[in-house]
């Protein structure tokens, strides 16, 4: 049981390469922390110098309101899943998971029982006695895992530990690892690029990108009160739609038309905007207008149907006197939609769709600072 | 079909390398059975096996002080190379320093100079510092000119262990120590061996040294001693006994690959790391 405070933690590898500036946050104890961002931003550096593996360059890391800075790693009584596996190839799968209790210096029978529970708790029962070499790559993972967690650390340092499953045991390790947790109340720190694992595992979510937290919250602030840009178009899978964006008089004018400002949107002044919705804020254009929301057509252009939904790209040319800064992020002036529909929506590729689009869905992004200024409807509060 | 010649090709290949590389080694096994009066019979197999030239090397007492010599130099170089070789390896793998890659070239530079070009100033500087025609005096260029071969050997073998299974083992609780014991020994320890096999062969083989800078049973290892083997009288060659010591001096090398061949499997480290 741990509680993880960085308070202004850098890391700055000695060829100069600045990987994380200033970051601080706290990882409650008993709480189950999930990290995300893109490739390379730093989330496996900042567990490894959680776990003593690289030094801290500047700031401190807190456990339990110890400084660790200097700490061993043996010291620290964390558990790690590293994200390449790092197993021990001359020894066997029983042999990999034991090693930590051996270290420790736990009796035989005790050892014994720990690993098969393990074992068992991974579907390893059968690959015990082999060695890693003739294991596959999700089996390998999986004796990654139990290796950590056969152990009763301070906490778990998790990094991408199921990224090498098939769906159906990803979605039951998850399952698993989250049950585990509750169960141990263990604090656990969870690296994944996975969008479901990241919004249904955890208590809090940290969104990394280049090196900086851009926002930490619960999995539905982040989707409904995103912070800034990154972490908008980051959470949500297809991303958020981004369009450029004006206030006019009493009203915000979008490339496809304008419509009556929402109370709320006033203040915004900043001249370059941009707007989000995600893609279920548009559909079917069905109703009459209540003055609330904006119809538009497009041209479809791909539509993907998985079974419960329907997602439909289609693309809209921005109109042709549009501010520069428009053209800077949008690709020469087009802008590809992504709209969530029903599955039995009758719609074809090539085809005119009517669509529409309600205000309260908007988040209003400034372009310079990238920050969100305002939204139509009403944040989510925890 | 092509698979059957395939394998009938490269099998009948290896069989004529081989039984090429083994005709020399067969014919002076056949010299040292011979009864010294067959020696120019001119048949390749012994008409009659005798031991008497095997009885003859050992009762003569510069053999086995010879090869007392050869084992101990050749042991002692190679424990003190290999060892002094592993810690510049690990450094020059695991660790950044200034000067890493004129060191790494230099330690190359080491290995092309030509030994028999030192021999002179050597044989000089030995004498008058008390090291000629000693143990000493042949362990130091031994570790010297072997030293080159193990740290690249042993360097191009670190590079390839998985090192995230150091820092594994560091968080499931193990020391420093408990990590090198446990984890890269045993992943090591074919490398290690490896260099250790190359670099007693060379110890053990060496000539030029031997005979410049030792002059008596006190450290003249067996190459160099079998150079001064005698024959009965002064008209008669040592071949027989020549033959009988080469055979010896032999054995121990083919013993101590054959024991640590099994130890230098590749792909050991197979399975640790993704990718
Ligand atoms: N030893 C090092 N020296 C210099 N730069 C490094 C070193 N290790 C990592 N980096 C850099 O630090 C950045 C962050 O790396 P890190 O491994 O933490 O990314 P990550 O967020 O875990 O990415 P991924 O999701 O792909 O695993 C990368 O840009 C990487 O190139
Ligand atoms: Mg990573």
């Amino acid at each position: 049981m741990a509680e993880i405070v960085l308070d202004q933690v850098s890391k700055q590898f000695p060829d100069g390469t600045r990987v994380l500036h200033e970051t601080g946050f706290t990882i409650h104890d008993g709480e189950l922390f999930i990290l995300v961002g893109p490739s390379g931003c730093g989330k496996s550096t900042l567990l490894n110098m959680i776990v003593g593996l690289e030094d801290v360059s500047s700031g401190e890391i807190r456990v339990d309101g110890r400084v660790v800075n200097e700490l061993d790693p043996k010291d620290r009584n964390m558990a790690m899943v590293f994200q390449s596996y790092a197993i021990y190839p001359h020894m066997s799968v029983r042999d990999n998971i034991a090693f930590p209790l051996k270290l420790a210096g736990l009796p035989k029978d005790q050892i014994r029982q720990k690993v098969e529970q393990a074992a068992e708790l991974l579907e390893l029962g059968e690959l015990l006695e082999r060695k890693p070499a003739a294991l596959s790559g999700g089996q390998r993972q999986r004796v990654a895992m139990g290796r950590a967690l056969v152990r009763d650390p301070a906490a778990f340092l998790l990094d991408e530990p199921l990224s090498n499953l098939d769906a159906r045991l990803r979605v039951q390790m998850r399952g698993e690892i989250g049950r585990l947790q509750k169960r141990l109340g263990t604090t656990m720190i969870y690296v994944t690029h996975d969008q479901t694992e990241a919004m249904t595992l955890g208590d809090r979510v940290a969104v990394l990108n280049r090196g900086k937290v851009q926002q930490i919250g619960s999995p539905r602030q982040l989707y409904q009160n995103p912070a800034n840009l990154f972490v908008a178009g980051f959470i949500g899978s297809p991303g958020m739609n981004f369009v450029p964006a004006e206030i006019g008089p009493d009203n915000l004018i979008l490339p496809f038309g304008s419509v009556k400002l929402p109370e709320g949107f006033g203040e915004c002044t900043p001249q370059k905007l941009i707007a989000g919705f995600r893609p279920e804020a548009i559909g079917l254009d069905s109703s009459t207008d209540n003055g609330q929301s904006l119809a538009f057509s497009v041209t479809v252009d791909i539509v993907e149907w998985l079974g419960a939904e329907l997602f439909v790209y289609s693309d809209l040319d921005l109109p042709k006197p549009s501010t520069g800064y428009a053209n800077d992020l949008f690709d020469n002036g087009r802008i590809t939609l992504v709209s969530r529909l029903g599955p039995e929506a009758p719609v074809r590729q090539g085809e005119q769709l009517r669509l529409r689009l309600n205000v309260r869905d908007i988040h209003l992004f400034d372009y310079e600072t990238e920050r969100r200024l305002a939204f139509g409807g009403d944040d989510w509060l925890d | 079909m092509q698979n059957r010649l395939e394998t009938l090709f490269w099998s009948a290949f290896g069989a004529i390398v081989t039984v090429y590389a083994l005709i020399p080694v067969a014919w002076i096994v056949s010299l040292s059975l011979k009864r010294p009066s067959d020696l120019n019979d001119r048949r390749f197999f012994p008409s009659e096996i005798s031991f008497d030239n095997y009885r003859a090397i050992f009762k003569d007492a510069q053999f086995p002080a010879a090869l007392w010599n050869s084992f101990g130099i050749a042991l002692i170089a190679t424990l003190l190379s290999i060892m002094l070789a592993m810690f510049t390896a690990y450094a020059l793998v695991r660790l950044e320093f200034p000067g890493k890659k004129p060191m790494l070239v230099g330690v190359l530079a080491v290995s092309m100079f030509p030994p028999v070009s030192i021999i002179g100033p050597l044989f000089n500087l030995w004498r008058s510092l008390g090291l000629f025609d000693t143990w000493a005096g042949l362990i130091i260029p031994y570790m010297t000119f072997t030293l080159p071969l193990a740290i690249w050997t042993l360097a191009a073998f670190f590079r390839e262990l998985p090192w995230d299974l150091d820092k594994a083992a560091r968080i499931d609780g193990a020391t420093p120590f408990q990590a090198f014991y446990y984890i890269i020994a045993p992943l090591a320890a074919p490398g290690v061996f490896t260099a250790a096999i190359l670099v007693f062969i060379f110890a053990w083989n060496d000539f030029l040294f031997a005979t410049s800078l030792t002059s008596t049973n006190a450290a003249r290892t067996v190459p160099a001693a079998i150079a001064f083997f005698t024959g009965s009288s002064q008209f008669e060659q040592p071949t027989g006994s020549i033959a009988a010591a080469s055979v010896v001096v032999t054995l121990p090398v083919i013993v101590i690959v054959l024991l640590f061949q099994q130890r230098i499997v590749a792909g050991l480290t197979a399975g640790a790391v993704k990718g």
